[in-house]
């Protein structure tokens, strides 16, 4: 009985860590748009849970904090679980709109297997982050570029889809603390296409961003470290 | 090496041999992650029971002094245990990842369960 029509079925996966101020003005926007969604509780400390509870949320509540990473995977084995055809990363944050999620399926519907809603490609405008972390991002583009030959322009977005092959790659396994650019290069070694699409991005609503500015140095290091011995595995072993 | 020297060390070791021991026996430290400190004391031991041998492997590998040898040695191996307990904490921390994220599909099933209007209970 399972006939597949030509419309995939969707699932909007939105990690949370604290996000008790954001979540629910996210979720609405997306039922409001019809989409299913599932919230990931990242063991948030705020009333991030209570207040999902409150409206009756669909979510899943991870007992322990597994940072962003962990709970992103979360959201690949619930959508696999669940028989999803895609799923779509969005900020429990704010930060993405979710009026050009019609523009990612419409890439993974050309036969993408992982989508990156980008800032820097396309169209201008919108919210495009702090100067030193757009070096940031351009350095880690070059790295990327450097290990797959891809050029992943917002490498850090989070705001991404995923088809089946790469929910069930991510799935079994997916890089934990800042997964966003080592993930494209596993995609990459695994032959999944990946492609970008232009995206405008708002400044978060509220709360803090998980990134501060002491910690960027260490992250810059261990995701250029990530990016380099995730790509040598494919130079090593497959093809 | 003087005969108290050697006697201090041999004690030593065969204490610390039988201390692991000790532990594997009563269950709090696997056998598997023993074997590497058993044959850390076992090769102090033999350093203590047979120097003129320990010295002569030292000179054939260009140490001067037998001593300094002997330390390289620990160092080697108490390096080798350190990489395979941070190779032992990455699996563990993978494990307990996928097991939170297991409970917590599992627990949500469950919920899912209990309140059949949800939208995920037919399936």
């Amino acid at each position: 009985m399972d006939i597949h029509d030509d419309k995939p079925r969707v699932l909007l996966v939105v990690p949370a860590y604290n996000e008790e101020g954001n979540i629910l003005s996210v979720v609405r926007q997306i039922t409001e748009a019809g989409y299913d969604y599932v919230v990931i509780n990242d063991g948030s400390t705020d009333g991030t849970l209570r207040v999902c509870q409150a409206n009756g949320l669909n979510c899943v509540d991870l007992p322990i904090n597994l940072g962003i990473g962990g709970a992103v995977q979360t959201g690949h084995r619930y959508a696999l679980e669940h028989g999803y055809d895609v799923d779509i990363q969005v900020d429990g944050d704010g930060q993405h709109d979710i009026s050009y999620v019609p523009r990612l399926l419409e890439e993974i519907g050309r036969g993408a297997d992982l989508v990156i809603g980008s800032r820097f490609v396309g169209e201008s405008g919108g919210f495009r982050s702090t100067l030193l972390r757009r070096i940031g991002i351009k350095w880690l583009e070059g790295c990327i570029r450097f290990v797959t030959g891809l050029t992943i322009t917002d490498c850090t977005s989070g705001f991404r889809a995923s088809g089946r092959r790469a929910m069930s790659l991510f799935a079994s396994s997916y890089p934990c603390d800042y997964p966003e650019p080592e993930s494209i290069v596993t995609a990459h070694t695994h032959s999944l296409v990946v492609r970008e699409v232009p995206v405008i991005m708002r400044e978060r609503q509220s709360g803090t961003s998980s990134i501060n500015a002491l910690r960027s140095v260490y992250y810059m290091v261990k995701v250029t470290l990530a990016v380099l011995i995730e790509g040598m595995g494919q130079r090593g072993g497959r093809k | 090496m003087g005969v108290t020297l050697r006697l201090m060390l041999a004690c030593f070791c065969l204490l610390f041999f039988f201390a692991v021991v000790r532990l594997v026996s009563r269950g709090r430290l696997q056998l598997k992650y023993s074997l590497l400190w058993m044959a850390m004391s076992l090769a102090l031991i033999l350093c203590a029971v047979a120097p003129d041998l320990v010295g002569a492997i030292a000179k054939l590998l260009g140490i001067g002094l037998a001593s300094n040898f002997v330390f390289l040695v620990g160092f080697v191996i108490l390096l080798g245990i350190c990489l395979s307990l941070t190779v032992i904490v990455s699996w563990q921390s993978r494990d307990i990842r996928q097991m939170i994220q297991h409970l917590a599909l599992i627990e949500k099933r469950l919920s899912d369960a209990d309140d059949p209007s949800d939208r995920d209970a037919t399936d």
